[in-house]
């Protein structure tokens, strides 16, 4: 006999609601298309709930929900266009403050970049998970989520004409795939 | 022919992926020298802003109707 609480689906999809609306943020730039894209993916999600491996990462699964949606439904266009209105609506600092000029730039920039790129800067450098957890949740192989990461870095190094992608962080694994893979 | 064959003992999916294994070895001193610098700051900025903001209503509610329907 365990002690384990049950899995009540409803709380934990609470408790992933803030990281799900901020990847869909971070993937469509537009906070009405985000909250579209929540709503769709806690529908699929509750709809499909017997398909969830309890013991296994939920949120993990409702990214890879809402990240195949957004491809499949929302990604109208190769390039996304950053709806800065909304952004700035989204900003909780004045926008007399320097840091919002500052957060303006860096959302632009990020915006700015491939999706899957941006995708997998948001998993693995914002939300904090591994390599190998961004790749089960992009579908792809390790080493192109570590090439997306890296080339990532380097371009939104250049666009905010930063000295040095090591602005972002040493990461030799990643710099030594993108190295071969160029070759 | 499979990999298999050519390294009796070796599991398939090991033979294939030798840097993946390496890469995997030495993820965790790599997750913690990642974004440790000005762009790293900026991007957890940028992501705590927007998972700051509070949730709709309209997402609110519908977890609502779910839990009610999982007491049903």
């Amino acid at each position: 006999m365990t002690n384990e609480s049950p899995f009540c689906f409803a709380d934990e999809l609470v408790v992933a609601m803030p990281s799900l609306r901020a990847f869909a943020v971070a993937l469509s730039g537009n906070a009405t298309t985000a909250n579209d894209l929540v709503q769709e993916t806690l529908l699929k999600a509750w709809s499909h709930q017997n398909l969830f491996q309890p013991g296994t990462n939920f949120k993990a699964w409702l990214f890879t929900i809402l990240r195949n949606t957004y491809y499949s439904q929302y990604r109208r266009s190769r390039r996304e266009v950053l709806d800065t209105g909304k952004i700035a609506e989204m900003r909780c600092v004045s926008p007399n403050q320097p840091s919002h000029v500052d957060m303006m730039e860096f959302a632009a920039a990020l915006h700015a970049l491939p999706v899957d790129q941006r995708e997998a800067l948001i998993l693995v450098g914002a939300e904090g998970y591994s390599y190998e957890e961004a790749a089960n949740i992009t579908g792809c192989a390790i080493g192109t989520v570590k090439s997306r990461v890296n080339r990532a870095r380097v371009r939104l190094a250049r666009t905010l004409e930063m000295a040095s992608v090591d602005e972002l962080g040493a990461d030799w694994s990643a710099r030594a795939v993108v190295g071969k893979l160029g070759r | 022919m499979s990999s298999s064959t050519a390294r009796p003992g070796v599991r398939d999916e090991d033979t294939d992926s030798p840097e993946k294994l390496q890469l995997k070895h030495n993820e965790p001193v790599f997750l913690r020298q990642r974004f440790h610098g000005e762009l790293g700051q900026m991007l957890r900025d940028y992501y705590d802003d927007v998972l700051d903001q509070p949730v709709p209503d309209r997402l609110l509610r519908l977890i609502e109707e779910f839990r009610q329907k999982e007491q049903e």
